[in-house]
């Protein structure tokens, strides 16, 4: 399991229990977890853990031999930070969850498609987010909408199908790592998002009293 | 209160007699009454295991049958006990001085009677505290999952942690040393003394697993105040993303110092090659080509990232052979050599005479070397003489200051 770990690791994967189950179950026993992060030193990686959920090699140092490699897995999430927030933000509307997206989380597609179907406020939702780069298609169909945005997320790592014939999708870490990125950029860029949630709460509080 | 056997045994073959209906009525909370099952509903009527509900024709489960067949089935069960330890080791310490009169007096049906109240004292407040303690424990586990939305998890993670926190006061209440003092009492009974010690000792590990459940709770807590944090700060990225559409993160990793959770790398592609002359990978190696060879659609190589040259169209022309000069010269001199047959050629007259750019040192050298790279045969015919000094320090060494040419 070492080497699968190791190659997995070296090619910028995610590894979470529901992308790479056995590998997760490998590096969740510490001892595991302190020989990989042994072999990774001496190519200057260390392996990255966010609560024992997902684990990732990143660069112990910065320096011109790997800004490249950094810049470029940086301008991926960039791309699709916006795409994949919309879709996310649509998933909990359209199931009416107050809980985040996160890794190990089951999205069904037929449940999805039902409760979209029926709204169409989501529909839009749905149409201006086959607008998007990552997601972009001149399908129409709802459902054929939902399936190859569903297919994109599969594609760029945020979700697995553990079943190919079924339509149950799982959350991977990928996810985790993006909201980790929001959490980021919201000091950094001084977003105010905790703010803006206060003031929805409390302008949906107001409408309710209206 | 004595009640005879078969008044026991016959409530619950009631009981067993109606087991289909009592089961539908706890499920359902309900059941309406009619012809079929009139009988059967008065008669659990009249023995109190079924009670009228707001409508007359609708019948519910007695609060006893309910609480005994949920208490039974650990279904549906609250953690929330209303638990009075302060009372219940004033009824204890009671029935331990009614047992001692009791015993004193010699009245044994007395004193069982009161060590039955003592045991069930005992074990009614042991067992309402390890009912909590595992009701909580599990929500704990399940995440507080009979409730699904993330607000009322927290909700109830509160109201669970408030009342753990309490329970925590009410335990503080009993002084195991109040509980130690039970024994000091000279002619204690062991089936007392045992029954007294059995308490103490779960009451001991009661606060134990409290104490770590208020701690976990307090964590379950904060990392759902966690989740409902990610939760809205999504919505309200998501709200902020429509609200600018121009808006694009800054490039971080540029940064000198990168933040650490931007240190990921785009990823390495790995291609490993194989060792063809490794013998131990010669026989699956032939068994990969022979695989290959019967494919009827092969499969395309990996897309390579070769940019493409144009095809060199060009007849190739004749090179010439490029002689080395000083072999050539060297040649020359051996040939001069056999020419003058018998008479010594100089080596150094040859160099001066053809003006050789290299050093006369390296010149003799050169020619010794090659003298000594002839076939036999050929030095057979060309006898080589030098001239030089000896040097000092070492025995038959010489510094070459001439190499003279002669045919033998």
């Amino acid at each position: 399991m070492f080497k699968q770990v190791a190659e997995a690791l070296l090619s910028g994967h995610f590894i979470c229990p529901t992308a790479y189950p056995d590998a997760y179950d490998y590096l969740s026993q510490p001892a595991n977890a302190d020989k990989i992060d042994a072999f990774l030193k001496p190519l200057d990686r260390t392996l990255m853990s966010l609560d024992g959920e997902v684990y990732y090699a990143a660069y112990t140092v910065v320096d011109d031999s790997n800004r490249g490699p950094i810049r470029e897995a940086f301008a991926e999430i960039r791309a699709q930070l916006r795409p994949v927030v919309e879709w996310m933000d649509m998933v909990m509307t359209a199931l009416g969850q107050d809980m985040p997206i996160r890794a190990r989380d089951e999205i069904r597609m037929t449940q999805l498609l039902n409760a979209i179907e029926h709204e169409p406020s989501l529909t839009e939702q749905l149409n201006r987010l086959t607008q998007l780069t990552l997601f972009k298609t001149s399908k129409t169909a709802i459902s054929e909408q939902l399936s190859w945005v569903l297919q994109k997320l599969e594609q760029s790592g945020y979700l697995v199908k553990p079943n190919p014939q079924a339509s149950l999708y799982l959350a991977t870490g990928k996810i985790d790592y993006l909201h980790r990125i929001i959490a980021f950029l919201n000091d950094a860029e001084a977003l105010e998002l905790d703010k803006h949630a206060a003031n929805a709460e409390d302008v949906e509080q107001q409408e309710l009293f209206l | 209160m004595s009640f005879d056997r078969e008044q026991i045994a016959g409530l619950i073959r009631k009981l067993a007699s109606a087991d289909r209906l009592l089961a539908q009525t706890y499920i359902d909370g309900t059941v309406f009454v009619d012809d079929d099952n009139r009988t059967a509903i008065d008669s659990l009527k009249k023995a109190g295991i079924m009670r009228t509900a707001d409508v007359s024709d609708e019948y519910r489960l007695t609060g006893d049958v309910k609480r005994l067949i949920d208490r039974l089935l650990l279904r549906n069960q609250r953690y929330q006990q209303a638990i009075d330890l302060g009372k219940m080791i004033l009824t204890v310490e009671e029935d331990i001085e009614d047992y001692r009169r009791a015993l004193e007096r010699n009245d044994q049906d007395e004193a069982r009677y009161h060590l039955e109240q003592i045991d069930d004292t005992l074990y009614e407040a042991i067992e309402s505290l390890e009912t909590s303690l595992s009701v909580m424990f599990a929500a704990i586990t399940s995440q507080f999952g009979f409730v699904s939305s993330l607000n009322s998890k927290i909700r109830q993670n509160r109201r669970a942690l408030a009342y753990a926190q309490r329970l925590v006061q009410e335990l503080n209440q009993v002084d195991l040393n109040d509980c130690y003092d039970w024994l000091s009492w000279a002619a204690i009974p062991p089936e007392l003394s045992r029954k007294i010690i059995r308490f103490i000792d779960q009451y001991k590990s009661i606060v134990e697993r409290l104490t770590s459940i208020v701690a976990r709770m307090k964590t379950l807590l904060f990392t759902l105040r966690l989740q409902e944090q990610t939760a809205n700060r999504t919505r309200a990225m998501a709200q902020f993303l429509r609200q600018h559409p121009e808006w694009e993160p800054l490039d971080w990793s540029i940064e000198t110092a990168a933040p650490e959770l931007l240190r990921r790398g785009s990823g390495l592609n790995l291609f490993p090659g194989i060792d063809t002359a490794n013998p131990v990978l010669q026989a699956d190696l032939v068994e990969i080509v022979q695989e290959l060879r019967r494919q009827t659609k092969p499969l395309a190589p990996p897309p390579r990232d070769n940019a493409s040259a144009p095809l060199d169209t060009q007849m190739p022309e004749h090179i010439e052979y490029h002689r080395d000069l000083y072999e050539s010269h060297i040649e020359n001199l051996f040939a001069s050599a056999l020419e003058r047959q018998g008479r010594s050629t100089s080596a150094l007259q040859y160099w001066q005479g053809e003006g050789l750019e290299i050093k006369a040192e390296l010149w003799l050298d050169m020619v010794f070397a090659q003298y000594c790279c002839l076939p036999q045969r050929m030095r057979s015919v060309v006898a080589l003489e030098m001239q030089g000094e000896n040097l000092s320090d070492f025995n038959g060494n010489q510094v070459i200051h001439e190499i003279s040419l002669r045919q033998v």
